[in-house]
């Protein structure tokens, strides 16, 4: 049963749009494949080898800030732009963790919470890159070749799809593969990885690597679907965390896991945020931390690890 | 026979605390050596500055005739010197099979192939039933034999075992002996560390004993048991002169 549900999950997804046409429903969409992706992304690192950050908006952040620049200053395609946002990011990757990949657990969380309230701060004071004003993109003609689409969001959607597509692809490669056994056992115990001739240093550097160039991929879109992006919307700590809790709540280390997690976290965040309004901000936050402490206590795993149960106690049934 | 471990002159010191004086000997191929003392004798360090998981301050170690001084314990792995730990870290969360699985990998091309090897060195070290279980789940003894079999997966030259032999029951003890044994026939090299006298004397080629980090006898297991500073280190002085 398990073998077909990939296929039905992304039938449905290519259907939703056309069933759910209104403009608000494949924004709520483009969100929830959005942060799928980045929790994707994030589950290369956080989930399989256990290296959990809470600055990953600084690889989003890259991306939307390289392939924005790119286009502003010498009129290149976002979609090489977001190649080269990429390369950037992954760049960054391992100049910050050659240092940080060091330091054990907590120390590394508190690490990269640092780095990304750095690069938070070093964008807004920086005019060159716009500074606290942001960067407005150019409003270029609907094209494919443009990254941007004017009368109808749908294509959004479809990209969105493709980035995920794409971050779920890398996972299940890199998870069959030597790659993925060895970040596992990075994660579950060090000393006994590297006593059996894991390379910990390398590995984190390349998990490191895959997966802050994911994000940056998912920067670029952001920015060319909100044709705005200042640091404080592309950088900010609160993004670092949804895109960690995303992964968490949906199960780190389970491939499938973040794009559960951004099925129940966003349309949540989504919905409280049109209840409650101006008037309810933080509403979606008190429901964050009310799900963490159900997932935490029930099932630690995730909500993968309980989609996983019930399919087990389906099939012993049947 | 050849030596195939040597080690020349290590001292590690923590802050104040000499944990390792000097310490020298060597290891011949296809043989078992014990490494014996009471417990804060500085086993376990001398056992980390040799595989790499503790920098020595000084000192030098020879893995088949090449320094190997200061190599990380990746590396050294990769060149055929695996340890397993005094507390037993297996993956936790991964089943018994990807425990092994991983130690192949270091070998193997595929993770097929290695899955394939997995299968064999467990089924070898009478674990095959409970391959599909979280290692987390099985029985301290299972737990380290899972380790040695993680450990044996990589191919070594050279297995450095810290008690394995410590918190199993009287059956287990006489089970892994013969495994021990076992790994010795198959031309292996074994460094055995142990704080019991009864579980190594029986099982050793030659034994070395540190007391206070420092080497105090070095010899056949027959000598070693009646040399006079060794009963002291063991029993006390009161004891040795009565002896």
């Amino acid at each position: 049963m398990t073998r077909w549900l990939p296929a039905a999950a992304l039938a449905a997804a290519l259907a939703y749009p056309f069933v759910l046409g209104s403009p608000n429903a494949i924004n709520i969409g483009v969100l929830v494949l959005l942060y799928a992706a980045l929790g994707t992304a994030w589950n290369i690192l956080g989930g399989y080898a256990g290296q959990v950050s809470f600055g990953h908006a600084v690889f989003f952040g890259t991306g939307a800030y390289t392939s924005t620049l790119l286009l502003q200053h010498l009129g290149l395609t976002p979609w090489i732009g977001m190649l080269a946002g990429a390369l950037v990011a992954a760049g960054l990757a391992l100049a910050v963790g050659y240092p940080t990949f060091r330091l054990a657990g907590h120390y590394f969380a508190i690490a990269t919470i640092v780095v990304g309230e750095i690069a938070h701060t070093l964008v807004r004071s920086s005019d060159v890159v716009g500074g606290a004003r942001g960067l407005f993109l150019p409003i270029l003609p609907t094209a494919l070749i443009n990254y941007q689409f004017q009368e109808t969001r749908l294509p959004y959607y479809f990209v969105a799809l493709g980035l995920y597509v794409v971050s779920l692809a890398v996972t299940l490669l890199i998870e069959r593969r030597r790659m993925g056994y060895y970040l596992r056992a990075i994660r579950e115990d060090q000393a006994a990885a590297r006593s059996v001739g894991v390379s910990v240093p390398r590995y984190k550097l390349a998990a490191g690597a895959v997966s802050a160039a994911l994000t940056a991929l998912c920067g670029t879109f952001y920015a060319q679907y909100v044709l705005f992006i200042d640091a404080d919307s592309v950088f900010p700590l609160s993004l670092s965390i949804l895109i960690a809790l995303v992964a968490i709540l949906g199960g780190a280390g389970r491939a499938y896991g973040p794009f559960l997690g951004a099925c129940v976290l966003i349309p949540l965040s989504e919905l409280t945020r049109n209840q409650f309004g101006g008037t309810g901000r933080g509403a979606d936050l008190v429901i964050y931390g009310a799900l963490i402490v159900l997932v935490s206590v029930a099932q630690p795993g995730g909500l993968a690890a309980a989609a996983d149960g019930l399919t087990r106690r389906m099939a012993r049934a049947s | 026979m050849t030596a195939i471990l040597e080690v020349a002159g290590i001292t590690k010191k923590f802050g104040g605390v000499l944990a390792n004086d000097d310490v020298s000997f060597s290891v011949a191929e296809g043989s078992i050596l014990g490494l014996l003392g009471p417990n804060g004798a500085g086993k376990t360090t001398l056992f980390n500055c040799i595989t790499g998981f503790l920098r020595a301050d000084s000192g030098r170690v020879r893995l088949a005739g090449a320094d190997v001084t200061r190599r990380s314990a990746s590396e050294l792995a990769r060149r055929g010197l695996v340890r397993t730990f005094q507390v037993v870290r297996v993956f936790p969360y991964l089943s018994a099979i990807d425990n092994v699985l991983i130690g192949a990998l270091l070998r193997a091309s595929a993770v097929g192939l290695a899955r394939r090897r997995a299968l064999e060195i467990l089924d070898e070290l009478g674990l095959a039933a409970r391959a599909g279980i979280l290692a987390r789940n099985l029985t301290t003894a299972e737990r380290k034999r899972l380790e040695l079999a993680r450990a044996l997966a990589t191919e070594p030259r050279v297995v450095l075992l810290d008690e394995v032999m410590s918190g199993l029951t009287p059956r287990e003890v006489a089970e892994a002996v013969a495994l021990v044994r076992g790994l010795r026939d198959r031309g292996l090299t074994v460094v055995l560390v142990e704080h019991v006298l009864e579980v190594v004397m029986p099982l050793a080629d030659r034994v070395v004993v540190l007391e206070q980090g420092r080497l105090i006898a070095e010899g056949l297991p027959a000598e070693v048991a009646r040399d006079p500073k060794v009963v002291d280190a063991y029993l006390g002085t009161r004891f040795a002169r009565s002896s």
